[in-house]
């Protein structure tokens, strides 16, 4: 099946199968309704730690411990942050109406929403020495004005259609910026000057594409400023300091993959069971896989599409997959699956343990890639670039498709995958990443017929990186479900 | 056949089975990932855990198993033994393997025979004078132990508390997110309920039942229930019983939840009639400890003894302005030192660094804590990942109160590469009560 229609099938059954956000709210009063889906892992559910506290901690933590790092290592001592106001989509507040919200940052495609807690503002970080940044937020609203040092709020002329403005333009004809979006800035180029910086690191993309390599439930994340803000901002900073202007994205790319354990803590402990189903009244040649909500089949396939069989009866001796949790219906007579399908989840198992053993700290994910591939095939798999089963390969190997990547801030790299962007692939491995482990087995079963096989999909088990290679924040799917 | 469909989720027992495989994980992890380097790290080849059935080991849910009484068979015993690559293999005798943990099963009968075919050099048992959970060994099941073994390999054994240390403080990611969980829970529900004091009214015993009952609900008792015997950790700093306008409370509480344990402290004040925010002299009490607890945060490490950071610690805090006054945690010391300060502007500071994260605190449970009273993992190293109590008491002199208040706070943290971390919000300021 295709890669974004799989994730895409998935997400929305998932989403379907989830109680409502309102039943949340009131099972987990503290905790943020729609935050899992939007940040910390898609296809989750909601997440009772994910608490208002939980992410001001999580962001002050970030400055503290990340923040100073990334900068010295990008070489910049200032960073500007634009995020343009105006530019959520509000669907994901209209969704939320009237859970009595608390924060602002839900529907923004900023990369670093959450890691600033605003949808709009001019965030200016400077490295003024001590091993600490300061934090300022120049214009804007933030959700946690305790984590910044300075908070100058909202331009008052940010309405245009308020008296102020008109005022302003009366009295000051010849300090008019040319775009009213031009007044964020007023006042910037003297306080960068007062701190005099070297080098300026600014949210706008040269190479890297976060819009592309996005995996969040919601929204694609933008690429940085626009054409008329680095306009506005260069007009405000100077010809100096606007000639100290570098892309910041990989340093954001940086602050976002570099993880404090209060983020681990939020990735792995959504604390909701993963929801193990029972299926009562399955009728077999009946029920659909569409019925009961399933999301395909690891038994059937039509041209290496799984999704083709949508729409067919389910049948004794079928298994399918709802989300990660692989299911299967027992024949007449059955207590348990049959042999070649508990082997197909030794199969499953074999290759998360080695895969958990062969990634490591300081690889590039195409290093991580080849080495997995590599031990792969010396354990007797057979490597397959793209999900599809290939009949030419010999029936006696199991097949591996992998593509794991960076998992929990909507961003794809590092990626342990042949597919995407070539700066996914690029990017090393830091300690503590949060990864996706996300690979696709698929195990000839020849006395079937020819062809067939056994199908598992591993979505996005939670692993982290450690010295000590892959370790799970959470527990992995543990096997087959049998369904009498 | 009538078609009837169904899209509804159906949860069976989720939370139950959530937190075995929690369980199952952790261990499955720690097997794989943490024994090897607990065992070598300490030039152990062979640690036989030794079980009396029918009792509550220390480690019985790091190491699984299952030991019901068995008349014929008392003693169960796992074993690991190192016989190189990357794996440590695992026996289990005299009780079940419900989980798929173990190598091999068998009847305690079999230990001299297994003991014998591997040959250790040195074996360590869970014997100790100074780590109680690293002291199951009941004395009959040493000589159990020793006459099983005859003496060319009793003569081989050790204690296996740095074994033990180095399995328990070496966290994997996910003991840190469910101990990190438990946190949460606790963190919620202390401040739920100190912003439902009624001054004048609400008593300790009704803050204290109310949080157990919450608590209880998610199935979470106390982390030492051996020390409240039920009852419940409740706020100090009521007068005549009842919690009244300016005082300030303090409420250290440790909760139990799977295996870990926490132990964590929130503070109140209840303002006066006359007042709108805390008062100057505790605030700037307060402010005191919050610039503390920043030094503190920069000064502890990995990679140094407990000894040690001990040392560095109170160097760096005198270096900061503060004075030590240490307590000793059995006499009047400490009193008799901020006595001694009286009206001196300077704050004083006693430091209670110490081991925690599984249930039992303190001095029961494994690692390098950092006090005066707890020396006896002065030679222990920081590790990575490290789950401790920040604990410390800082006082100072309120002009207005005309007193020195100390203020005990307490998180919980690990130490990394990159210094003190949180694991979730702190206790950071005072909730006021209005």
């Amino acid at each position: 099946m295709n890669k974004v229609r799989r994730v895409l099938a998935a997400a929305c059954l998932l989403w379907l199968a989830q109680p409502s956000t309102a039943q949340d709210r009131a099972r987990y009063p503290e905790a943020l309704p729609g935050i899992s889906e939007a940040y910390y892992t898609a296809f989750d559910d909601d997440n009772p730690y994910a608490t208002q506290e939980m992410l001001n901690h999580i962001r002050r933590e970030k400055f503290d411990l990340i923040l100073p790092r990334v900068m010295r290592d990008a070489e910049v001592d200032m960073w500007i942050h634009i995020i343009r106001p105006w530019t959520f989509s509000g669907n994901e507040r209209r969704k939320l109406e009237g859970l009595d919200l608390n924060y602002s940052n839900i529907d923004s495609t900023d990369p670093l929403r959450y890691e600033f807690g605003s949808n709009a503002a001019v965030l200016v970080f400077t490295d003024r020495g001590g091993g600490r940044i300061e934090r300022v937020v120049f214009e804007g609203e933030v959700d946690d004005a305790g984590a910044f040092d300075i908070v100058r709020g909202q331009s008052k002329f940010i309405n245009q259609e308020n008296y102020e403005i008109m005022d302003y333009v009366k009295e000051n004809p010849d300090d008019v910026p040319q775009s009213e979006m031009g007044y964020r800035f007023m006042g910037l180029g003297d306080f960068v000057a007062e701190r005099d910086p070297e080098r300026i690191g600014v949210n706008y993309a040269e190479k890297l594409s976060f819009a592309e390599g996005s995996e969040t439930h919601t929204l694609a994340l933008t690429d940085g400023i626009s054409y008329a803000d680095h306009l506005h901002l260069s007009q405000a900073l100077g010809g100096t300091y606007a000639e100290r202007m570098v892309s910041a994205e990989n340093m954001i790319l940086d602050y976002l993959t570099s993880i404090v354990a209060g983020e681990i803590v939020l990735f792995g402990g959504s604390g909701l069971p993963r929801q193990i189903r029972t299926f009562p009244k399955i009728v077999p040649g009946v029920t659909t896989l569409r019925d009961v909500s399933g999301s395909w089949f690891s038994t059937r396939e039509w041209d290496h599409d799984e999704s083709a069989f949508e729409n067919f009866p389910l049948q004794q001796g079928d298994m399918f997959q709802d989300g990660m949790v692989p299911y299967y219906v027992l024949r007449e007579g059955e207590t348990e699956p049959p042999l070649e399908v508990e082997r197909s989840w030794d199969e499953v198992v074999r290759v998360r343990e080695l895969i958990g053993r062969n990634i490591r700290v300081g690889d590039t994910g195409r290093q991580a890639l080849a080495r997995i591939i590599d031990e792969l095939e010396e354990a007797g798999f057979a490597y397959i670039d793209r999900d599809r089963f290939d009949p030419s390969l010999d029936p006696g190997k199991t097949q591996v498709h992998l593509d794991i990547h960076q998992v929990g801030k909507g961003v794809l790299a590092p990626r342990v995958s042949p597919m995407g962007a070539r700066w996914q692939a690029d990017k090393k491995i830091p300690l503590l990443l949060t990864l996706g482990i996300e690979y696709m087995v698929h195990m000839p079963v020849p006395e079937w017929g020819e062809g067939r096989h056994i199908y598992y999909c591993s979505l996005h088990e939670r692993g982290v990186v450690t010295e000590r290679g892959v370790e799970f924040a959470a527990p992995p799917v543990a096997g087959i479900q049998s369904i009498h | 056949m009538l078609l009837v469909l169904s899209t509804s989720v159906i949860a069976t027992a989720q939370r139950s089975k959530q937190s075995y495989e929690i369980m199952r994980l952790i261990r499955s992890e720690k097997m794989d990932l943490v024994l090897p380097g607990a065992m070598r790290d300490n030039g152990v080849d062979m640690w036989i855990h030794v079980v009396q059935s029918g009792n509550k080991d220390p480690l019985a849910l790091d190491l699984g198993g299952w030991f019901e009484y068995r008349a014929w068979d008392p003693v169960g015993y796992q074993i690991f033994t190192d016989r190189g690559g990357d794996r440590i293999e695992r026996i289990l005798l005299g009780g079940e393997d419900q989980e798929g943990l173990y190598d091999i099963i068998g009847s305690g009968d079999e230990l001299r025979e297994l003991v014998q075919e591997r040959g250790p050099a040195v074996i360590a048992v869970n014997m100790s004078d100074t780590l109680p959970i690293a002291n199951g060994l009941a004395h009959t099941s040493y000589l159990r132990l020793t006459e099983a073994l005859g003496e060319q390999y009793a003569s081989r054994l050790v204690s296996a508390e740095r074994v033990i240390t180095d399995f328990r403080v070496r966290r994997v990611q996910s003991e840190i997110v469910a101990f990190a969980n438990a946190l949460e829970i606790q963190r919620q529900v202390m401040e739920e309920a100190l912003h439902r004091i009624e001054p004048g009214a609400t008593t300790p015993e009704e803050i204290g039942w109310w949080a157990a009952d919450r608590l209880l609900e998610q199935g979470i008792g106390a982390s030492y229930e051996a020390a409240t015997l039920f009852l419940p950790y409740m706020p100090n700093g009521a007068t005549d019983g009842v919690y009244r306008r300016g005082a300030f409370l303090s409420w250290d509480m440790g909760i139990g939840y799977l295996n870990f344990g926490t132990d964590i402290k929130r503070h109140a004040y209840i303002l006066r009639d006359d007042e709108t925010r805390i008062p100057a002299g505790l605030a700037l009490a307060w402010g005191r400890g919050m610039e503390a607890r920043e030094i503190l945060r920069k000064t502890f490490q990995v990679g140094r003894t407990a000894g040690e950071s001990l040392e560095e610690i109170v160097a760096a805090l005198e270096a900061g302005g503060y004075v030590y006054t240490p307590s000793d945690d059995r006499t009047s010391q400490y009193r008799e030192l901020i006595g001694t300060l009286g009206e001196d502007e300077r704050s004083g500071f006693s430091i209670d660094f110490h081991a925690t994260g599984n249930t039992s605190v303190g001095d029961a449970t494994a690692g390098p804590s950092m006090a005066p009273w707890r020396s006896t993992t002065a030679d222990v190293m920081v590790q990575a990942n490290y789950i401790f109590a920040l604990e410390f008491v800082i006082n100072t002199w309120v002009p207005e109160w005309n007193r020195r208040i100390s203020i005990n706070f307490e998180d919980n943290a690990i130490v990394t590469s990159r210094g003190v971390e949180y694991l979730g919000p702190i206790d950071d300021k005072t909730i006021v009560i209005r």
